[in-house]
């Protein structure tokens, strides 16, 4: 493949642009881009809209990004936050903003912390969610998922947690706390307080605290 | 359409694979989504796979899965075109083409040599029709002008070709890959062919 210099791209004050491929991007200020726009890196301080497809090898979002097409991402730091109208890939996923996803997310590795909506499905190898805010999620379909309580440093939580919505959790293992749905049919469930379940239908191994409410339980492995 | 479904349960227990396993897949684009169904049952809405593609899609990847990295085996499996060129003799050398869907093509493009994926594919239904023995010569080299016109309506290569024939007499037909056609009694479709289908297992053999 021939060697291009792909320019570097800095808006301070306000600037539109009509996309295109670039180095390093950064937005301090407030940037509307017109068309689709592939970069190295982007970081954004201030404000990003983009009416097309984005997509970045690394992104930094501590200000506010709003993408109306898909976005691809190779890691993706989200602080402020992210709403994306598309469908989001990601190779890693971290965040401890907001993000609104309207279509699928997709990610290799993820770390929640922050408030999340997926309309769609939300898929990992690995996903940790720490409830620092409220989750709602369609669907997910993962290798493992965590979800756990944050942590303070100080015994007593000083603010009051999220919870976990989700329609259905398909996963390989499974340990939820604080976490409302439908179905989850994982191989391996541990359940932890706080947890409202319709349908749990496991094939290896189940495990329920006693405070989590779960009306139907299933051991799919038995049977089959 | 009436294929044979497959809820994701049993295609869990008989594939042997695991959640993660097919959500990455898929994440990766090994599975594309339009194979996901859904469909609500008395459970609620359960997820459904088009039996025959699925299972063999996910030997494929077994197959493949630790010699080839994911990003690669997708962009074989899927059915978008790939930047390739290759001779038409090559392709006759390495079997992937026979020597008269060869010479029919030159017929058409005389000055054809060194063909594009859009044209090796082309190429390659010539062959499959006349592999399938229900094709005439005459009607092997219009199809790749009939190809020619389809391709510029169905960009994503996501069709049907079918030749239907009536009184011996043979019109080729694009059309989307489950769209409906109601045929002349006549008429009968003496060959039919997935042309996403056909691609990816041409890629297969190129790559």
């Amino acid at each position: 493949m021939e060697h291009e210099r792909k320019p570097n791209l800095v808006v301070m004050g306000e600037s539109t642009t009509a996309g295109g491929r670039f180095g390093k991007v950064r937005i301090m200020g407030q940037a509307d881009v017109t068309g689709p726009m592939e970069c190295d890196g982007v970081r954004v301080m201030g404000q990003l809209e983009a009416r097309s497809d984005l997509s970045a090898e690394t992104a930094l979002i501590l200000g506010q990004v709003v993408c109306r097409g898909d976005m691809v991402v190779g890691k993706l730091d989200v602080k402020g936050a992210l709403t994306c109208a598309g469908h989001l890939s990601t190779s890693q996923l971290k965040t401890a903003g907001e993000v609104a996803v309207k279509g699928n997310c997709g990610a290799d590795w993820a770390l929640i912390r922050g408030a999340l909506s997926v309309e769609g499905l939300l898929s990992a190898d690995e996903a940790r969610v720490v409830l620092h805010g409220p989750c709602r999620v369609r669907e997910m379909g993962m290798g493992r998922l965590m979800v756990e309580l944050p942590k303070w440093p100080w015994g007593q939580p000083m603010r009051k947690h999220g919870t976990l919505v989700a329609d259905v959790i398909e996963a390989d293992v499974v340990d939820l706390v604080h976490t409302r749905a439908r179905v989850v049919r994982a191989q391996a469930v541990r359940l932890g307080p706080g947890c409202e379940i319709e349908c749990v239908e496991y094939s290896r191994s189940y495990e329920a605290h006693p405070s989590a409410r779960v009306e139907r339980v299933t051991d799919v492995g038995a049977a089959g | 359409m009436d294929e044979e479904l497959i809820s994701k349960k049993e295609l869990l227990d008989l594939a042997g694979i695991s959640y993660g396993q097919l959500y990455r897949w898929k994440r990766k684009k090994l599975i594309p989504e339009e194979w996901f169904i859904r469909k609500s049952t008395f459970t609620g809405q359960e997820t459904f796979f088009p039996r025959d593609k699925i299972l063999s899609r996910i030997e494929q990847i077994k197959q493949w899965k630790d010699d080839v990295p994911l990003d690669e085996l997708a962009k074989r499996l899927s059915p978008d075109g790939i930047d390739l060129e290759r001779a038409v003799d090559d392709l006759v050398r390495l079997g992937i083409v026979s020597d008269l869907a060869r010479r029919l093509y030159a017929e058409v493009y005389p000055r054809a040599r060194v063909l594009a994926f859009r044209e090796i594919v082309a190429v390659y239904l010539v062959h499959e029709a006349l592999q399938s023995g229900q094709v005439s010569l005459d009607e092997a080299r219009q199809l790749v002008s009939a190809y020619e016109q389809s391709v510029t309506v169905f960009r994503d290569m996501q069709m049907r070709i079918d030749l239907v024939r009536k009184l011996g007499v043979g019109i080729w037909l694009a059309r989307a890959p489950n769209a409906e056609v109601v045929l002349d009694p006549q008429a009968n479709v003496a060959f039919s062919i997935d042309v996403a289908r056909a691609i990816e297992q041409l890629k297969l053999k190129l790559m």
